[in-house]
C-alpha cells in the first residue's frame, strides 16, 4: 500500500514537472528534431501500463486479504 | 412464418392502440423539443438543420424503441418467449418500430418545414437516405434494447451503448443528407448509399443472428 | 515462486526491447530543416542559408546545392560556403529562361547533395517569379542524373515530423495491437457462445480491459504527438475521434458488464455486445476514412506526412515487430487479469 502511494506521488510529480517544463520552455518538446516528444510518448505509455499494474496489484492485495481472513475465521 | 410475424405486429398494434399515449407523448416530445431548438437557434438552415434533424430523430427513436423490450412486464416477456420464435418476434418488432420511427420522422420533417420555411432541395435522395437511416437506427436500437433489458438501469444504458454504435450510420447519413441539401458536391452519392445499405444489411443479419442468444432465458 | 514463462512472453519482452533500441538508435536520414530565403526572381541573385539535420557538412566532399524545378531541371549553386556541420550558405543566379507556367511563379525544391551523404531536399521551398521578359541570363540546367545517391539504413526524414516519426513504433503500433487484442477477445466471445464455458467469457473480458488500457494510452500519446506536430492536443482529425468513439463503445461494454448481476446472463449478453460492438467498430474504421477530406493522419488527403514514403523498408523492420511485441505484452497482462478473475470467482464461491 505504501509503495503504491509512493508511486502515485512520483507519477503526479513526473507529470506535473513535465507540464511545468512545458510552460517554461515551449521549445523543450520541439528541440533536437522533437525527440523529446518521442520521449514523452514512451513515458506516457510506460506510465499508463504501470498505473494499470498498480491497480491490478491493489486488487490482488484485497484478494489476498480476503483469503487470509478466511483462514483466520475457519 | 410470415403469418406469425404479421400476427405479432397486429398484437403490438393493438397494444399500441390501447396505450395511445406512449406514441403521442413521443410526438409531443418531438414538437416541444423542435420548438425549443427553433427558439434557441432562431433560424434553421443548412448543416445545422440537418444535424438537428438527425439528432432529434435519434433521441426520439431512443425514447420510442429503446425500451421496446422492457415495457413488457416479466410475465409478458415469458409469455412472448413461450409463444413465439425470438427471430420472428424480432422481425415483427423491427417492422413495427420502423413504421413508428418513420412516422415520427415525417412529423419532425413537417415541423422542420414549418419552422424553417424551406422545402427539401432533393426530396428523392433525402427519402432514400431517410429510409436507410431509420432502418439502421431501428436495428441497432432494437438489439441494444433487448441487450439492456436485462439490466436494472436500462434508461441510461440504452443511450450509452447505442450512441457510439450509431455514429458510422449517423456520419454517412449526415453526409448524404447534406448532399441532398446541396451542401456538398454530389460525387459519390451512389457509393455512400451503397455503403449505408451494406451496413444496414450487415447489422440486420447480425441482430437476427444474435437475438435468439440474447432472448434465451 | 513459479513463473509461468511461456515462449511467447519471452518473445514479447525481447521484441519490446528490440523495438525500444532500434526505434531510438536507428538514425534519421539527413534532411533540410530550414532555409532563410524563400523568394527568388529570375535574372537576379538568390542566396539562402540552409540548416540541415543529421549531417556532417564539414567532412562532406563534392558538396553542391541545387534548385530543383518542377520540370525536373536543376539549377546549380555557383557558390556554396559551409559554415558548420549543419549550416551551409548557397548563392544562385536564377536564369531567366526557366519555364514558368500558369501565372507568374513556380515552387521549386531545394536540394543538397554530397559524396558522403547522398542527396536530401525540402519540397516546395522557393517561389521563383519571372518579372522581366528579356532573356538576359540564359542558364545552364542539369538533369537529375547528376545527383549523387547513397542508401543507408535509416528512417526517412519528414518535414514537421522529424524525430517524432519514431512515434509510429509506439503510438501507431499500440493502436494496432489494441485491434489485435479486440480480435482475440471476439474469438473468445464466439467460443463462449458456442460452449457456454465461463473461462472464455473471463478471457474475453480481460482482453477487452487490456485493449481499453492500450486505447487510452493510444489516445494520450496521440494527443501529445498531435500537440507538437499539428499544434493542438485535440484536433478534428477523424482517426483521433475514431479512437475516442471506440473507447466510448468499450466503456459502454464495461458499464453493461457492471450492471448485470447474474453471471451467466452477464457472460452471454456481454459476449453478444462485444461481437456487435466489434463489427460496428470495423464499420467505423472502414467508413470514416472514405468520408474524410483532409485527415491529418498519413495517407489521407493533402498531408505530406508519409504519403511520399509511406512505410519504408527500414521502418517496417521496426513497426511490425512493435505491433507483435505490444500484442504479446497485452496478452500477458490479460492472462494475469484472467487468472485473477478465476481466483476471485473461486474464492467467492468458497466463502
Amino acid at each position: 500500500m505504501k509503495s503504491n502511494l509512493l508511486l502515485t506521488c512520483l507519477l503526479t510529480f513526473f507529470l506535473s514537472s513535465g507540464l511545468l517544463a512545458e510552460a517554461e520552455t515551449q521549445d523543450f518538446f520541439r528541440s533536437t528534431g522533437k525527440i523529446n516528444t518521442v520521449l514523452a510518448v514512451v513515458l506516457i505509455l510506460f506510465f499508463v501500463l504501470i498505473f494499470f499494474l498498480v491497480r491490478l496489484e491493489r486488487k490482488m492485495g484485497k484478494l489476498e486479504k480476503k483469503i487470509n481472513d478466511e483462514y483466520k475465521t475457519s | 412464418m410470415f403469418d406469425r410475424v404479421l400476427h405479432i405486429i397486429k398484437k403490438e398494434l393493438s397494444i399500441e392502440l390501447r396505450e395511445k399515449y406512449t406514441f403521442f407523448s413521443s410526438i409531443l416530445y418531438l414538437i416541444a423539443i423542435t420548438f425549443v431548438v427553433f427558439k434557441v437557434f432562431g433560424k434553421l438552415e443548412g448543416p445545422t438543420k440537418m444535424a438537428l434533424f438527425w439528432i432529434l430523430l435519434l433521441f426520439t427513436a431512443i425514447n420510442m424503441i429503446g425500451f421496446s423490450f422492457s415495457y413488457q412486464t416479466q410475465k409478458r416477456k415469458l409469455n412472448y418467449y413461450q409463444l413465439y420464435d425470438p427471430q420472428e418476434l424480432m422481425t415483427a418488432k423491427l417492422i413495427f418500430n420502423f413504421i413508428k420511427v418513420f412516422l415520427a420522422g415525417l412529423v419532425l420533417l413537417l415541423l422542420m418545414y414549418i419552422f424553417s420555411n424551406e422545402p427539401l432541395k432533393d426530396g428523392v435522395l433525402f427519402f432514400k437516405v431517410y429510409i436507410l437511416m431509420v432502418l439502421g437506427i431501428v436495428v441497432v436500437l432494437n438489439l441494444i434494447s433487448a441487450i439492456s433489458s436485462y439490466s436494472q438501469n436500462q434508461n441510461t444504458l440504452v443511450a450509452v451503448l447505442s450512441l457510439p454504435l450509431l455514429i458510422p450510420i449517423l456520419l454517412l447519413g449526415m453526409r448524404v443528407s447534406l448532399i441532398s441539401e446541396r451542401m456538398f458536391s454530389d460525387s459519390g452519392v451512389a457509393k455512400y448509399l451503397l455503403m449505408l445499405s451494406g451496413i444496414d444489411l450487415l447489422l440486420l443479419t447480425l441482430s437476427i443472428i444474435f437475438i435468439p442468444i440474447v432472448w434465451k432465458s | 515462486m513459479k513463473l509461468n514463462l511461456s515462449w511467447w512472453k519471452i518473445l514479447g519482452v525481447i521484441l519490446t526491447i528490440y523495438v525500444l533500441i532500434a526505434g531510438f538508435k536507428v538514425p534519421l536520414q539527413p534532411g533540410i530543416l530550414e532555409y532563410s530565403e524563400n523568394k527568388a526572381f529570375a535574372g537576379q541573385a538568390f542566396s539562402t542559408d540552409l540548416t540541415t539535420y543529421n549531417t556532417y557538412l564539414k567532412k562532406a566532399t563534392d558538396l553542391n546545392v541545387w534548385i530543383w524545378l518542377p520540370n525536373d531541371q536543376l539549377i546549380k549553386a555557383n557558390g556554396t560556403e559551409v559554415i558548420n556541420d549543419t549550416k551551409v550558405k548557397a548563392d544562385f543566379l536564377i536564369p531567366t529562361d526557366i519555364e514558368i507556367k500558369n501565372g507568374k511563379s513556380i515552387l521549386a525544391t531545394l536540394m543538397i547533395d554530397n559524396a558522403e551523404e547522398g542527396h536530401y531536399f525540402i519540397r516546395r521551398a522557393v517561389t521563383i517569379k519571372n518579372e522581366s521578359e528579356a532573356n538576359l541570363h540564359p542558364g545552364q540546367f542539369f538533369d537529375l542524373s547528376v545527383i549523387k545517391s547513397k542508401t543507408r539504413f535509416a528512417f526517412p526524414f519528414q518535414h514537421i515530423l522529424y524525430e517524432t516519426l519514431r512515434n509510429t513504433f509506439f503510438h501507431v503500433a499500440i493502436w494496432m495491437s489494441m485491434f489485435a487484442l479486440l480480435l482475440v477477445s471476439c474469438y473468445h466471445s464466439i467460443m463462449y457462445l458456442k460452449s457456454s464455458d465461463q473461462i472464455h467469457d473471463k478471457k474475453s473480458s480481460s482482453l477487452t480491459t487490456v485493449a481499453l488500457v492500450f486505447g487510452i494510452a493510444g489516445l494520450l500519446t496521440g494527443s501529445v504527438w498531435a500537440k507538437y506536430t499539428w499544434g493542438a492536443f485535440w484536433t478534428s482529425d477523424v482517426k483521433l475521434n475514431m479512437t475516442a468513439i471506440s473507447l466510448l463503445i468499450y466503456f459502454g461494454y464495461w458499464i453493461l458488464r457492471g450492471s448485470l448481476n447474474d453471471m451467466e446472463v452477464r457472460a452471454r449478453i456481454s459476449s453478444v455486445f462485444n461481437l456487435f460492438a466489434f463489427v460496428c467498430l470495423m464499420i467505423l474504421v472502414m467508413v470514416i476514412p472514405r468520408l474524410s477530406e483532409g485527415s491529418l493522419h498519413p495517407g489521407n488527403g493533402g498531408n505530406p506526412a508519409f504519403s511520399t514514403y509511406d512505410l519504408d523498408s527500414a521502418m517496417r523492420l521496426v513497426f511490425y515487430p512493435a505491433i507483435v511485441a505490444y500484442f504479446l505484452i497485452g496478452l500477458w497482462i490479460s492472462e494475469l487479469l484472467f487468472r485473477y478473475a478465476k481466483l476471485e470467482e473461486k474464492i467467492t464461491f468458497d466463502i
